[in-house]
């Protein structure tokens, strides 16, 4: 999509790539919630489901990782702030520092998940291994792609593609980013704690 | 510059920015206090369904956080809030589907 038909405003008065976006958030809602739901079905069900003892778990570096999405949906509001403001400098600054947060993310889940596969939960070790790697799995992938959607907003952002009057693709993948630690709040409980 | 009065509508948009800043650092400090507490509420060892009702409780309150104040859901056109309460109506759907049988399991029919 073209910048203009990013901006276009569809028949909705919504521009296209606004609505775009939103309805792609839509349906990652329901594969994630369709991952969650049979998670939660076999789980309260299934006899064979067996939890890992909490310390093998690794709760504090699940904890650490829940603050550091945290934080970095924090600086992606921060960077759309910035543009708002026509603030170049900010916009880049606060756009790195996302990147770099979710770098942090995916080598805290690199060292997590090479402790947890050598204790023996692995993806055939059971049921919790298996939708333990499939959901953090397909969570790591989305932090993946929304790095390089952010890597691909602050080299336009380098090159001052954005202003105050135009900077809805910042927008668009701070949404993006914004779901990415959404989902993240929602498995962090479900897989770590309960 | 202010005689123009095309700086004057500016200037009350740095503010409105100025204070969602303020909203921004405030919602993060919210999300920060509720993951200690989502955490030190499972050490607790509480009884099985008031800490799966806490945990929930918790990630929803986080979730409605994020998705109102960092996605500015709130001061979305009623389509795209449309949009996404569909796709949660539709998990909620597929939640109710299963729980029956869910039930029979656990009577053993």
């Amino acid at each position: 999509m073209n910048n203009a038909h990013a901006q276009e405003v569809s028949a909705t008065g919504i521009p296209s790539g606004k609505l775009g976006i939103w309805m792609f958030l839509a349906s990652e809602v329901m594969l994630f919630g369709a991952f969650i739901s049979s998670y939660v079905i076999l789980r309260t069900g299934s006899p064979l489901f067996e939890i890992p003892a909490r310390e093998m778990l690794g709760v504090p570096l699940a904890t650490l990782n829940t603050f550091v999405l945290i934080l970095s949906s924090v600086t992606m509001v921060l960077a759309l702030d910035s543009v708002q403001k026509n603030n170049q400098k900010g916009l880049s600054r606060y756009l790195l520092l996302t990147v770099l947060l979710g770098f942090v993310f995916l080598g805290v889940k690199a060292y997590e998940y090479h402790h947890k596969w050598a204790e023996g939960i692995t993806l055939s070790s059971g049921l919790f291994g298996s939708f333990y790697y499939t959901l953090t799995g397909l969570h790591a992938l989305h932090v993946v792609g929304g790095i390089v959607f952010n890597l691909y907003i602050l080299v336009n952002a380098l090159r001052g593609k954005y202003s105050s009057n135009h900077h809805e693709r910042v927008e668009y993948a701070g949404l993006y980013w914004h779901f990415v630690d959404l989902v993240w709040v929602i498995l962090f409980p479900s897989l770590y704690l309960l | 510059m202010m005689a123009d009065g095309r700086l004057e509508p500016k200037m009350k948009d740095i503010k409105e920015s100025h204070s969602m800043v303020g909203i921004y650092l405030v919602v993060f400090g919210c999300l920060t206090l509720l993951t200690g507490l989502t955490v030190g509420i499972a050490y607790l060892h509480l009884e099985r369904t008031a800490a799966v009702m806490a945990a929930v409780f918790i990630a929803g309150l986080k979730a409605t956080l994020i998705t109102l104040f960092f996605m500015h859901f709130k001061f979305e056109k009623k389509i795209i809030q449309v949009t996404l309460y569909t796709a949660l109506l539709l998990i909620l759907v597929l939640l109710f589907i299963l729980l029956p049988d869910l039930g029979t399991h656990r009577l053993g029919l």
